[in-house]
């Protein structure tokens, strides 16, 4: 009798453990990170967590600091951070139809080259770089902003930070 | 890098592990010959010489081995340690990702943890035998398990030698905190489900062991070392540090929290390896392993009591869940 | 009951001090049987004696005792049989000097794990088969060369062995107490024991309870030939 009721259990528990594994399974939406057939070159308006970064893999939640990259074929790749954007063109190579950013004074859309950064921002993944139309004290441009986070002095960086956010 | 391998810690791992490898390197040597030869039905000379030697070395690799798993929690404790000294760390997570070596280093540990166990488990099972039944495929056993030693050894070198001191490592914030990714549970769980889990499989092990069903046991045991990583690491850590953004298995090792993570880590891994040894030795060798059975559910039994308590401690001190 | 198969022991085989102890003896001892190995010093019988009580290994051979193969043993179960399958008796005696009588005679069965009166009681029939009880709570080092022998004859018993091994047991007693001996060692036969005896002393020539003596010589039985 002792034995069914263990039988009995341990069968119940095995089929519960599946049942949860294959529920987990089936609702995980699981990763979107391009917009495709996008051949307009347009900006593609998306909602908070639609979209993944393509760089670190994170949610977009905060759509003041968000970036988009076009491609000639119409494949739209979106970004959390603009650090990220520099990272992941590190190790791709597309042929770009447009990169651009919103700013996070104006929240208004323009390449990226165009833009002032503040390296001292809360950026969604830290680094501190946060696009703005406006040029400000201690913002740089695009080119610099592109080397300072390849050559790693960004907000990750203790001493850089200590050196930034002290004055 | 001079700062790192010259550290004290290091220096006493680097050299403890140098001396076991040194041991289990001609014990190795040793096997191999036992290997060629063994033949427990003769009655010559060398048959006697290589009985006497086998039984030497199994000797000597049974004390290299239980010393290789004490290393263990000193390497930990050593990690730990290195996070003073490299920038950007908080604790050993950041440090195990200092270089590429860190975390194929640190698994490769937990699983020459487990079949070290297994090896001992065997090995004490033969000798209790009067004929050496096991002696042939405990040395072939071995050889393998030395083999993944002599990887080990090498990614140990190579590891301690490549942290860099100038270069800032994440810290476990961003390793395992929000900005780790998308979900960073596995299977696309959700706390809810992973802790359901966590309970159900705890109680599936349980149930298996009592009754004998040592296969199903050990997958259970499988799949709940997984679970509970994420479990403690995503859930129950964030109450031993009380903080819900704080997720991290190393921060747990330091002295803030009074070393619990040793307990918290140590337990589950030796319920797990007890749950495992259990179904080897009953299915594979079919031998009765009462104390094996009663040591493993104590173990996990303790893991999952320590693991609750930390909820069930804050909850009556906050009135409310973090 | 003690089946030896081409039993050989070499001592620092593969140096030059090499020297061979034993060469290919084989010998059959039937249960209840009194065997006594005579011959000189260096002859080889404590030699045999200690490889059939598993204190040592052979070079080469078997050896059965109670139809276990006991000559390749681990320690262990090596242990295990001299705890329970034998009992020996040694030339000089080797008793712990410093306790008593009884304690001596207990130590055998300290691992058994048997209840402290089960012990008690075996130890008491065991003295009273040594004819040592009267100095039960003597101190062994107050005791006399024969009666240290009877104590050691006690405990070797204690533990009800098969089989009785004794190494020269009388070399240290003078005549009387060695024919004391010797009827203790008939009267346990008489129990049934298995007895095998190594020594010199020719009081154990002519001995009508004795079944066989077995003459060593140079690791050889019988003047090179062997059973």
């Amino acid at each position: 009798m002792k034995k069914i009721i263990i039988n009995i259990a341990v069968f119940a528990m095995v089929v519960a453990v599946i049942v949860i594994l294959l529920l987990s399974f089936g609702s995980d939406k699981g990763a979107k990170y391009v917009y495709k057939n996008n051949t307009e070159h347009k900006i593609i308006e998306i909602k908070p967590k639609e979209y993944q970064c393509s760089e670190c893999n994170m949610d977009i939640k905060d759509l003041d600091y968000i970036a988009e990259l076009v491609t000639q074929n119409g494949n739209t790749y979106f970004f959390d951070d603009i650090g990220c954007v520099v990272l992941w063109l590190k190790n791709h190579s597309p042929k770009i139809a447009k990169l651009m950013t919103k700013t996070l004074d104006t929240h208004t859309w323009i390449p990226v080259e165009k833009a002032w950064y503040s390296r001292t921002a809360h950026s969604p993944m830290g680094y501190g770089f946060a696009p703005c139309l406006k040029k400000r004290e201690g913002f740089v441009s695009y080119e610099e902003m592109k080397l300072l986070m390849l050559q790693g002095k960004n907000l990750h960086d203790p001493f850089v930070k200590k050196q930034l956010l002290s004055h | 890098m001079n700062e790192i391998v010259m550290n004290n810690e290091v220096i006493v791992y680097l050299l403890s592990e140098t001396l076991l490898y040194i041991l289990l390197f001609i014990a190795s040597i040793v096997t191999v010959g036992v290997l060629k030869k063994w033949n427990f039905n003769h009655f010559t000379t060398e048959q006697f010489t290589l009985e006497n030697r086998s039984y030497l070395v199994m000797t000597i690799i049974l004390f290299a081995i239980v010393l290789k798993i004490i290393l263990l929690p000193y390497f930990v404790y050593t990690i730990n340690a290195l996070s003073d000294l490299v920038p950007g760390a908080m604790c050993g997570a950041g440090v195990i990702k200092a270089n590429a070596y860190g975390n194929p280093l640190l698994l490769i540990k937990i699983v020459i943890l487990f079949l070290s166990g297994l090896w001992l488990s065997i090995n004490h099972l033969d000798l209790k035998a009067k004929c050496y039944p096991y002696m042939k495929m405990k040395s072939w056993f071995f050889l393998f398990i030395f083999l993944l030693m002599s990887a080990e050894f090498l990614l140990d070198i190579l590891y301690f030698t490549h942290i860099e001191t100038t270069k800032p490592v994440s810290c476990c914030s961003v390793i395992f905190g929000q900005t780790a990714g998308v979900n960073s549970l596995p299977f696309g769980l959700d706390i809810p489900k992973l802790l359901t889990l966590f309970y159900l499989l705890f109680g599936l092990i349980v149930l298996t062991i009592l009754s004998d069903m040592a296969w199903l046991s050990m997958v259970a045991s499988l799949l709940f070392g997984v679970v509970a990583y994420y479990a403690v690491v995503y859930f129950f850590g964030t109450y031993i540090y009380a903080l819900p953004t704080h997720k991290c298995p190393f921060c747990m090792l330091q002295d803030h929290y009074w070393y619990v993570g040793y307990a918290v880590w140590g337990l589950l891994l030796l319920g797990i390896f007890f749950t495992l040894d259990n179904a080897l030795i009953s299915s594979l060798f079919h031998r009765k392993t009462e104390r094996v059975k009663k040591i493993s559910l104590l173990l996990l039994g303790l893991f999952v009591l320590l693991c609750s308590s930390y909820v069930v401690v804050y909850y009556l001190k906050n009135g409310v869940l973090l | 009951m003690v089946i030896l198969e081409n039993i050989s022991k070499i001592y620092h085989e593969g140096t030059p001090q090499a020297f061979e102890a034993l060469r290919a003896v084989s010998m059959k001892v039937n249960p209840g049987e009194c065997v006594v190995l005579s011959g000189v010093s260096g002859s080889g019988k404590s030699t045999l004696l200690a490889l059939i009580a598993a204190l040592d290994k052979p070079s080469r051979g078997k050896i059965v005792v109670n139809g276990e193969l006991i000559s390749k043993l681990p320690d262990l179960h090596a242990s295990a049989y001299r705890a329970k399958t034998i009992g020996v008796i040694f030339q000089h005696f080797n008793l712990l000097e410093s306790l008593s009588v009884e304690e001596n005679v207990i130590v055998p069965l300290i691992h058994s794990g048997l209840h402290l009166s089960t012990i008690d009681s075996m130890a008491k029939k065991s003295m009273e088969l040594a004819a040592i009880s009267h100095k039960a709570s003597q101190e062994v080092k107050a005791l006399s060369g024969g009666e240290k022998q009877r104590c050691a004859i006690a405990r070797a018993l204690v533990h009800e062995p098969e089989l009785i091994l004794c190494d020269e047991p009388t070399a240290n007693l003078d005549r009387e107490n060695s024919l004391k001996f010797i009827e203790i060692l008939h009267a346990l036969q008489d129990l049934g024991k298995t007895i095998i005896v190594a020594t010199h002393d020719p009081l154990f020539e002519g001995l009508p309870f004795v079944n066989r003596v077995l003459h060593m010589e140079d690791g050889q039985l019988e003047c090179g030939k062997n059973e």
